[in-house]
């Protein structure tokens, strides 16, 4: 049996603190994260730069 | 009759004899002769000059008549150009009183809009159990096959309202495959549903949710900025979650899948809810869901950029006591930090299933994972990663399985299109059996229309 790899939430904990010492170190501007496997967004093969087909009309 | 200079100079010159003295015959003899020569050289000159003038006057008129005809035929243009300018300004405003051709679809309402947007992901996935090995002709279950109908509409500057029908259409979806069920018959060859929702968007008071789609806390083990989530993030049973793992002593398959030693507690996935967003505030996110069946789930997301990292992070707690038979609740996070000047990123993840009965260990999982994005060709940019992930206790006690993979993703931008490559090991250990490994490669590509 192979030894049981685990992490404890201290460990967690650490990795948090350290994401948020690193995001300290400039000054913040705005960024939308997009979960790129959930996004339509283009470009797209047919529909350009911004991939979907618009169809927006009035009468 | 009209006094003409030839007339006067005659009379000047009977003028000039008849002044002159009776007796001056020599000498005024001659100048009476040499000024008749000078009178008649003058007359010549002057009728020479009479005859210039005629020409002079011939030419002018005739200039007159070439300006006359010019002038009538500008007139004649510029009354045409006038014209044509009116018949087109004619059908500017046809055109604009239409506003688009009669065959395109129109809609009663200025402010609303209707966007379709859709791709395909297809692959090979070759998978090897120790004892065979299998190619499977797949659609990516990271990103399957779909095609997306968003509708939205304005009411005022504050307020959107919107609608979405997203379904997929997976042939052989790469997580449902498997060494007995390599073809369509192991899942619902048709479209499934993903989102059918409709929303109500206030710029100060958040987003309302109403029907299928993503509850509060779905996709809050996914938050990922390495590029190569197509085809390797911390669902990673998403590759190839119902291949068997096999006996290593009887070189028969068992009944367990990937996907039952190895699950990333991604919140409650999608399903019929009501969910509120709350505004963005400083990058900040809250959101809450309440699920069929008496599930409700509550998430806090983060994005923003510190100097030169792009940072993403979400956490979740989700209580599925109501529909589970396992588990009471399950708490979960995941996030992500992208370098930008080097394109080096890190990304974490980890969860715990609170489990219901006495005695039973809580399921956990880990995952990591190092990714580098460069532009090496002009096409698009690439995307490389390694990553590691492990579980514990999924599916009974002392479970083990741990999984290592690298992934490449190239971008193709004038296409629309991703190719990818990934190769992973899975290895789970169970106590009382011994199992191989199960390795996978997956070459494809997502179009996007």
């Amino acid at each position: 049996m192979k030894e049981r790899v685990t992490v404890s939430s201290k460990a967690l904990i650490l990795m948090v603190i350290a994401g948020l010492a690193l995001s300290a170190c400039g000054s913040y501007q705005a960024f939308d994260y997009v979960d790129q496997n959930e996004s339509m967004k283009g470009p797209g093969a047919f529909t350009g730069e911004d991939g979907e087909w618009v169809i927006y009309r009035k009468k | 009759m009209k006094p003409t200079w030839k007339s006067a100079l005659f009379a000047m010159a009977a003028l000039v004899l008849l002044a002159a003295p009776a007796g001056a015959q020599g000498p005024d003899a001659a100048k009476l002769k040499e000024l008749t020569r000078i009178i008649e050289q003058q007359q010549k000159m002057i009728e020479a000059q009479a005859r210039t003038l005629e020409a002079l006057k011939t030419q002018v008129e005739a200039l007159r008549t070439v300006t006359q005809a010019n002038k009538a035929a500008m007139t004649a243009t510029t009354e045409k150009v006038a014209k044509t300018t009116e018949q087109v300004q004619q059908v500017v405003r046809q055109v604009e009183q239409a506003d688009t051709p009669p065959k395109m679809v129109t809609s009663s309402s200025d402010k609303v809009k209707l966007a379709i947007s859709g791709q395909v992901n297809r692959a090979l996935m070759l998978a090897g159990d120790g004892e065979q090995t299998d190619l499977f002709h797949v659609d990516n279950d990271h990103s399957s096959t779909r095609v997306r109908f968003v509708g939205t509409g304005k009411p005022n500057e504050d307020v959107t309202v919107g609608a979405q029908v997203e379904v997929q259409f997976e042939s052989n979806s790469s997580s449902s495959v498997d060494q007995n069920n390599e073809n369509n018959d192991v899942t619902t060859n048709s479209f499934t549903e993903r989102k059918l929702e409709l929303y109500f968007d206030h710029k100060k008071y958040g987003r309302l949710w109403l029907g299928q789609g993503e509850t509060a806390s779905d996709g809050t083990s996914h938050v990922d900025l390495s590029g190569t989530g197509l085809i390797a993030y911390s669902g990673i049973h998403d590759l190839a979650g119902s291949l068997l793992f096999r006996n290593s002593a009887t070189n028969a398959l068992t009944a367990i899948e990937i996907a039952d030693a190895y699950d990333d507690i991604d919140g409650l996935s999608r399903d019929d809810r009501i969910r509120y967003d709350s505004p963005t505030f400083e990058g900040f996110k809250l959101s809450l869901s309440h699920v069929q069946g008496g599930e409700n789930d509550y998430a806090l997301r983060y994005s923003g950029q510190w100097g030169d990292f792009k940072t993403a992070a979400a956490a979740a707690w989700a209580n599925i006591a109501s529909t589970s038979t396992s588990t009471d609740f399950q708490t979960n996070a995941s996030g992500s930090a992208l370098h930008v000047p080097t394109g080096f990123s890190l990304t974490l993840a980890g969860g715990q299933a609170h489990a219901k009965a006495a005695g039973r260990a809580n399921p956990t999982f880990f995952y990591g994972k190092i990714g580098y994005q460069k532009k090496l060709f002009e096409v698009g940019n690439s995307y490389f990663s390694i990553d590691y992930g492990f579980s514990n206790d999924r599916a009974q006690n002392d479970d083990e399985f741990q999984t290592i993979g690298v992934a490449a993703v190239q971008k193709i931008d004038a296409w629309g299109t991703e190719l990818y490559v990934a190769i992973r090991n899975h290895q789970m250990n169970r106590s009382g059996i011994q199992l191989d490994d199960i390795n996978v490669g997956m070459v494809g590509a997502r179009v996007k229309f």
